[in-house]
């Protein structure tokens, strides 16, 4: 176990940089999710933690020991990778206990810890069956316990539950999170699905096009984006966003003519470019409301309904309770209280008030 | 898929025998006495004294043939292996710049057109200043230097199937880089091991323009020896059939048991 | 629990893997290709165990008017490569897309098709002999039961050309089909399937998606046949020694005659980096067309 600091990591291929100074603090035991769509950086800022891609600027410290000039297998580091990456030729049992036979560790310790992480992951039974012979989701868990085996100081994920089917997914990222509160090893997991990021991490690290856009805790992000582009990255169904001015009243308006209210501390933005943004569960259907939209599909999910109405911006879309039901086709006024809507700087995309 | 049409099914037995005929009649006529072959009898009496001839009289060199292709074919194939395996393997893993391992693979594709005889000659020069000339050690090089460039061809394909994610992983827990190639990487491309190894021990097997330009009686292999029953004055024909078919077999053998591999090989090498 | 840091082999790794292979290409390859260079523009002579060794460039020029076998040799080889690989393309593509139909036995029949690359060349130069030869050999026999015949099949020098080509088709078939067949093999079952779907009978799969398809497995087979045609040498010693007269004297034939028999160093040399230029320029052409039919 060990804090991980990430300073001033950059990373270029010849004139075309793919990372722009990333600093990152992670402390012992932390759950860590670097989030984003794909080609934001995410997996190179593991790869180079991991000492499989070299930093074109910046250090890596890891415990307190900067590890730039360590190859991978010198860092004390398991990683699970996506495709798994087992080795096809080796037993389970020797695909988990691989690195402590190359560390020449004493055979009971190595029965011992072995013995340990089967337990741990159900794999008591398949030890002596090769990779070929597993099932996706039991391979899923020989990469697993190939990482807790040997007791690191730092775990990987490079999105390792991509290749599962959406039901084992569920219950892989529930299994991951609780071997982690038992282990309590820092690890970093890289993902790019939004829901994953929020139901894993103690803090998310939301990355995109080789910068940081924001760091914080799951439900910081969702209450407080700082940019734009986590409003929309987080959240499903995404947020809603309006492109409008504030006025001095503190009201936007809207290209449209709709008029969303705004919290008072918006005094001092009048006569701004703004982008407003609202998620589908602020939204809600009253006479009056500002916005004048038009039911275009309903969608019952069970335990809430997602209705889709056409407006004058586009798309909005929100949450309903469950037995809703909009007529499709129907005008329908939402409206909005101040204090949820989100304001963007439409020029910097930066958060404008808390 | 659908079913044979008629003349599909002519086409394909006619190739067959065509391809079949030819041994079975040589395997006959390597059972017949000299004068039977010389009748063109189809109902014979079969002897195996030609296969006696070429094997055990005092005349043939036969066997001796034989063994100097066991040991030019098994050595030349370990070494090009070797050597092919290691070399696609550092241009396949580590970033060598572009004129190296474009160097490298161009040269391999200019030398693999060359038409081999056309070596003979500054080979058959060097070989005689380095008292190289007419031994087995110089056959073995010369068998090494052709090979290459199929083994290294080969094992980069194979070395590009295998997913990078796996070497990664291996290093992570904690592989050197020769570990990583010797405990990870090799296991996994024993396909293309086997598939390289069965096509380097054929063809040196059955190279004959280098062998016959580059040995003499004491170090000539089984090509030059089938040659040679051709090519005395009073031509054996008997013989002629029992040497070829001996010499076909040991390719064969070898053929059977690495066979999809080599099928493999060949379509990681066409298809891309 | 730190590991050591890497040994010096471990370091080295990149250069001592790739070192060995590349010292055998400097000294057995490059080395006697630029030796060669040199040959060709000196006259080079061994009387008595020792080399005499002149600069003289015009010399082996010379050469190339005063040889009589040159002309054959390059007409009997450029017809013999594109007969022969053409003939061998034809029928080991039929081939291929045909035992890729069949149902049953198919790796038996397989591996029966591929059994003429396995033969020694030298074998097959000597088993085709003797089924040419005249007095008793198959073919004969086989037209002597229609009243035809006998044909001097390696002997006349109407058929020595045609006869040498029919027994390289007879070894490389198998060749063209194990690329070919692998390539059929491997094709995605979908496309094959929506194509039935929409309606084509198998002749049009075939000519809609099948053969557009292995178009560039096609043109491996191609390139790759080629270069061994180039090469050719062992059956036709074997078969023909270039007889009768020059009808089947083979560019790498005339070649071996003019270093071993002739002993002419210099010249052959000379005649060496020609053929090398040849067939690097024949396949710079192909590979141009074949590519440039991909585009269109």
């Amino acid at each position: 176990m060990a804090a991980v600091d990430i300073r001033n990591v950059a990373k270029s291929f010849g004139a075309l940089s793919v990372m722009n100074d990333v600093n990152l603090s992670i402390e012992q035991g932390e759950f860590i999710v670097l989030v984003g769509p794909s080609g934001c950086g995410k997996s190179t800022l593991l790869r180079i933690i991991a000492g499989l891609e070299e930093a074109s600027r910046g250090d890596i410290v890891i415990a307190g020991q900067r590890v730039n000039d360590l190859e991978p297998r010198e860092r004390d580091i398991a990683m699970v990778f996506q495709s798994y990456a087992l080795y096809p030729h080796m037993r389970v049992e020797a695909n988990l206990d691989f690195n402590m036979r190359l560390r020449k560790r004493p055979k009971p310790e190595i029965e011992a810890s072995v013995k340990t992480a089967a337990g741990v992951l159900g794999l008591d039974t398949l030890l002596e069956r090769f990779p070929r012979q597993l099932s996706g989701g039991q391979r899923q868990r020989v990469a697993m316990g190939r990482a807790i085996v040997r007791r690191p100081q730092l775990f990987l994920f490079d999105e390792p539950l991509s290749n599962l089917d959406a039901k084992l997914r569920v219950q892989m990222r529930a299994e991951i999170r609780k071997l982690h509160l038992e282990i309590g090893a820092t690890s970093i997991y890289v993902t790019h699905d939004q829901v994953e990021a929020m139901t894993m991490a103690d803090r998310i690290v939301v990355m995109n096009k080789g910068n940081v856009e924001q760091v914080g805790s799951p439900l910081e992000l969702y209450d407080k984006p700082s940019t734009l582009f986590v409003a929309e990255f987080i959240g499903s169904p995404s947020m809603n966003f309006y492109r409008g001015t504030v006025g001095p009243d503190c009201k936007i308006r809207t290209r449209a003519g709709a008029v969303l209210p705004l919290s008072p501390a918006c005094r001092a933005l009048a006569g701004q470019e703004v982008v407003a943004g609202i998620r589908p569960e602020h939204l809600s259907i009253t006479d009056e409301g500002p916005i004048a939209t038009q039911v275009v599909l309903v969608e019952h999910l069970g335990p809430e309904t997602f209705a889709y109405m056409e407006g004058e911006q586009g798309l909005v879309c929100v949450r309903l309770p469950r037995d809703a039901s909009p007529v499709r086709g129907s005008a329908v006024r939402l409206s909005v209280s101040p204090q949820d809507v989100h304001v963007f700087d439409s020029e910097t995309q930066r958060r404008l008030i808390d | 898929m659908g079913r044979l049409s008629l003349f599909q099914r002519i086409f394909l037995a006619g190739t067959l025998a065509m391809v079949v005929g030819p041994f079975l009649w040589i395997l006959m006529n390597s059972f017949k006495y000299q004068i039977d072959i010389y009748q063109g009898t189809w109902i014979f009496e079969p002897t195996l004294t030609s296969y006696m001839d070429v094997l055990f009289s005092r005349r043939s060199q036969f066997t001796n043939n034989l063994w100097n292709s066991v040991v030019v074919a098994s050595i030349s194939t370990i070494v090009a292996l070797t050597l092919g395996t290691l070399c696609a393997y550092s241009l396949h893993r580590f970033r060598w710049s572009k004129w190296v391992s474009g160097g490298i693979l161009a040269w391999l594709l200019l030398f693999h057109m060359i038409p081999v005889i056309t070596l003979v000659g500054p080979w058959y020069l060097i070989f005689r200043h380095l008292g190289l000339y007419d031994t087995l050690t110089g056959l073995v090089l010369t068998h090494v230097t052709i090979n290459l460039p199929m083994t290294i061809w080969l094992m980069m394909a194979f070395f590009a199937e295998v997913p990078k994610e796996m070497e990664e992983a291996a290093q992570v827990d904690g592989c050197t880089r020769v570990q990583a190639f010797t405990l990870v990487v090799l296991p996994v491309v024993v396909p293309g091991l086997i598939a390289a190894g069965v096509l380097s021990f054929v063809f040196s097997w059955n190279e004959f323009a280098i062998a016959l330009n580059l040995t003499s009686r004491a170090t000539a292999t089984v090509p030059v020896g089938v040659a040679k029953f051709a090519q005395d004055f009073e031509i054996q024909h008997s013989q002629m059939a029992a040497a070829s078919i001996v010499a076909t077999i040991p390719a064969i053998l070898i053929m059977f048991f690495g066979q999809r591999f080599v099928v493999r090989g060949l379509t990681l090498g066409s298809v891309k | 629990m730190r590991h050591q840091p890497a040994g010096l082999i471990d370091r080295t790794f990149p250069y001592w893997s790739l070192l060995p292979a590349v010292v055998v290409f400097i000294v057995l390859s490059l080395y006697p290709l630029l030796n060669l260079l040199m040959m060709s523009v000196s006259t080079y002579r061994f009387e008595g165990g020792v080399e005499h060794t002149t600069f003289d460039p015009m010399a082996n020029l010379r050469y190339f008017g005063e040889d009589p076998g040159l002309r054959p040799a390059i007409v009997n080889t450029l017809i013999f490569v594109f007969v022969a690989v053409s003939l061998e393309l034809a029928i080991g593509l039929a081939l291929a897309i045909t035992v890729s139909r069949v149902s049953r036995y198919k790796g038996l029949i397989r591996t029966l098709i591929i059994l003429p690359i396995l033969v020694p060349p030298v074998a097959i130069g000597s088993m085709w002999r003797l089924m040419y030869n005249y007095d008793f050999g198959v073919f004969n026999q086989f037209l002597s039961v229609f009243g035809l015949g006998p044909v001097n099949w390696l002997g006349d020098g109407r058929f020595a050309l045609a006869s040498v080509i029919m027994v390289d088709v007879w070894h490389w078939v198998p060749f063209i089909f194990l690329i070919l067949f692998a390539a059929v093999e491997g094709l995605p079952s979908d496309v094959v399937e929506a194509a039935r779907i929409d309606g084509a009978r198998q002749a049009q799969v075939t000519r809609y998606i099948v053969l557009p398809l292995l178009r560039p497995a096609i043109a491996v087979a191609f390139t790759f046949r080629a270069i061994l045609a180039f090469k050719t040498f062992d059956e036709v010693f074997l078969l023909t020694s270039g007889g009768p007269g020059t009808a089947t004297e083979l560019i790498s034939l005339h070649l071996y005659k003019v270093f071993f028999a002739q002993n002419n160093l210099g010249y052959g040399a000379m005649l060496s980096v020609t053929v090398i230029l040849m067939v690097v320029s024949f396949l710079l052409v192909s590979r141009r067309a074949t590519q440039g039919g991909k585009e269109a």
